[in-house]
């Protein structure tokens, strides 16, 4: 479970601080499907970030499964990221020389697995999101929904108990994003994720188990 | 990440920018060529001059020389007109040079050393020219007065050495069969040449006047193995003291008094030469070199000259290792999403900062195997080129030469250097904050 303690993070741009995040608690269970709305800068990317790793609170603490990642060192917020958590971006930050297996197995380069094990493990994330039929595209040849199941078999592939996904449909049109939404359900349903979602769009917020609500760096409800 | 995953990526990140990677790869070739080709010429002529010289100089013979009294370089800068002004001896020949002689009793001492069974003096004759009876020409030529333990151990491709107390005969350099027309060795033995010696040194520029000089005839009975002494003519040691007595206008030259600058030591084991020198050395005023100390010498000169030209392969190096750095800083901006990506996937900043100093590694790698390519052709060119002209008759010496460890020493030393000039850039991909590089436009 991932628990948020009086979480602060503010940054300096030039004489002025911002608080992007500002004394927020939040616990979310095993298992559950939470999203996260807000205005933009309202600091729902910042909350991702701080969760998964990425960014350190000024203030607080982030506990995820009893691991205080505040007393984690670079190395193991790298392996904390490797195998707990899949991230997955609004402009899905793919590779665009590998091919959707390349692209999948990259965690898993990072996780020191053998290749051929990286192998089947990438091809049954891309059955697993529906692009059984695409192992060998590369990104410039496939749609934005098929670029974005690319990332989210990616954030699949390790096994992670956590997928963080910051605006996934932000570059996708209504139906596609609908498709993308459906299927972070169905993996939430399927395999018992739990999955963070942000996003500014209340109609696919509306599909989570749970909608937490963010302005200007403090939970509403 | 494994290993084999760093090689893999680094290589594969180089390769999506071809051109560029290209260009980076042929200024760090630039400078691996020039040293690969360096010493490869270094060693080439190393390898020559020095195998050359341990088969003429004979593995029994060491070579004695008074421990000279003088401080050399004083003497030059006093005959240069620096340094402080010279005495000059009653009788010193030549002001500006001093050279110490022996005497017999120096000769009588050294024969007493152990293992010694034979002392010569060596003899310095400077002829105008050498003629071949029946040719028109004079050539120029030179001249060694050989003891018979010399002679003996001296590679032949034609005849016999002399025999002992024999005299009037003469074994030349094989040089000469192609400056005379004669087709093979076997035909020069018999033929008659004659030497002209000339009294002093002729150095005076303002005469054209043809110096008077006696001549001395030889038979020739052996021919010499190619060599680079490519003319030189060997007459026994005796008709060499006569021709010497004449040059030096001194009847009394090589005899008790005056034994000439240098001395030829035959050792009965050549085992033993070591000890040898080391003894006669121990008897006082001398200076003595067994041939593996000469030849020694001699490579340390090479080495010299082999230094001074890697410099200018290192300082091209160095400057390509700049282009390296340069070119990983201008991949870190273009890549800094991805770089921010990796991060995000559970790249930790070790693992960035290894895969960017392996991809300037590699740079290092190929930058220098294209070099040592490069100067492997060109080695094989310049070998080519110098055996149809000026080295036509020394087919067997090859000027450039690739020994295995100069390949791996070029590549391994490319690579190492471009490993460090990617440490910067690497430890600055390293630090990129992952956020704003993963929101980097």
């Amino acid at each position: 479970m991932i628990e948020l303690h009086q979480v602060t993070r503010t940054y300096r741009l030039g004489s002025e601080e911002i608080r992007a995040l500002d004394g927020v608690d939040l616990a979310v269970e095993d298992g559950e499907f939470v999203s996260v709305v807000g205005p933009s800068g309202s600091g729902k990317s910042t909350l991702l970030h701080v969760i998964g790793g990425l960014d350190t609170p000024t203030n607080g603490q982030v506990v995820v499964d009893g691991q205080d990642l505040g007393q984690a060192n670079d190395r193991e917020l790298a392996l904390y990221r490797n195998q707990r958590i899949g991230f997955v971006f609004q402009t899905f930050n793919l590779q665009p020389t590998y091919t959707a297996v390349e692209n999948v197995a990259l965690p898993l380069v990072f996780g020191r697995v053998p290749p051929r094990e990286r192998r089947e493990r990438a091809e049954a994330a891309l059955q697993a999101v529906g692009l059984g039929s695409r192992l060998a595209h590369k990104p410039s040849q496939m749609s934005g929904g098929e670029r974005q199941r690319v990332a989210i078999a990616r954030a699949l592939v390790a096994d992670p108990a956590y997928i963080l996904a910051d605006e996934p449909t932000g570059n996708l049109d209504t139906a596609t994003s609908r498709e993308i939404v459906t299927l972070l359900d169905r993996l939430h349903r399927e395999r018992g994720l739990t999955v963070l979602l942000v996003t500014h769009d209340t109609e696919m917020a509306a599909l989570a188990d749970r909608q937490i609500g963010l302005r200007d760096g403090q939970l509403v409800v | 990440m494994r290993f084999a995953d760093y090689v893999r990526i680094a290589l594969s990140n180089l390769w999506k920018r071809k051109l560029r990677t290209t260009l980076t790869i042929l200024a760090v070739a630039i400078g691996t060529t020039l040293l690969a080709l360096m010493v490869s010429l270094g060693v080439g002529v190393q390898q020559y001059v020095t195998g050359q010289l341990t088969a003429l100089q004979l593995a029994d013979v060491v070579s004695v020389q008074p421990e000279s009294s003088q401080n050399v370089g004083a003497i030059v800068l006093g005959a240069t007109g620096f340094g402080a002004p010279q005495e000059v001896q009653e009788g010193q020949q030549n002001p500006y040079v001093s050279l110490a002689t022996f005497t017999s009793e120096d000769v009588t001492r050294i024969a007493s050393v152990p293992h010694v069974d034979d002392v010569q003096p060596v003899v310095v004759i400077l002829p105008r020219w050498v003629h071949l009876e029946g040719d028109e020409e004079n050539y120029q030529v030179q001249l060694s007065a050989s003891p018979q333990f010399e002679i003996r151990q001296r590679q032949l491709a034609a005849g016999r050495p002399f025999e002992p107390g024999e005299r009037g005969v003469a074994v030349v350099a094989h040089a000469f069969l192609d400056t005379w027309d004669i087709a093979s060795p076997e035909e020069a033995l018999g033929q008659t040449i004659t030497v002209r010696v000339s009294q002093g040194y002729q150095v005076n520029p303002f005469s054209s006047k043809e110096p008077e000089g006696q001549d001395y005839s030889f038979r020739i009975v052996g021919v010499f193995a190619q060599s680079i002494l490519s003319t030189e003519v060997t007459v026994p040691l005796e008709d060499g003291v006569e021709m010497a007595r004449y040059f030096n206008e001194d009847e009394g030259a090589y005899t008790d008094d005056n034994m000439g600058f240098a001395l030829s030591v035959h050792v009965d084991d050549p085992e033993q030469v070591n000890a040898v020198a080391r003894a006669i050395e121990g008897l006082g005023d001398y200076s003595a070199q067994t041939p593996e100390e000469s030849a020694g010498s001699l490579a340390g000169g090479f080495r010299v000259i082999q230094a001074v030209l890697s410099v200018f392969g290192l300082i091209a190096l160095a400057v390509a290792s700049v282009g390296i750095a340069n070119t990983l800083i201008m991949a870190i901006y273009e890549r800094t999403r991805e770089i921010g990506m990796m991060k995000a996937l559970g790249a930790s900043k070790g693992t960035i900062r290894f895969l960017f100093t392996v991809e300037g590694g590699w740079i290092g790698f190929w930058g220098g195997v294209v070099g040592v390519v490069v100067a492997w052709i060109s080695g094989l060119i310049i070998n080519l080129v110098s055996h149809l002209t000026f080295l036509r008759d020394y087919r067997s010496f090859s000027i450039s030469a690739f020994p295995l460890w100069l390949v791996l020493l070029v590549i391994a030393l490319s690579t190492l250097v471009a490993l460090g000039a990617g440490l910067l850039p690497a430890s600055r991909a390293a630090r990129l904050d992952p956020i704003e590089a993963l929101h980097y436009e």
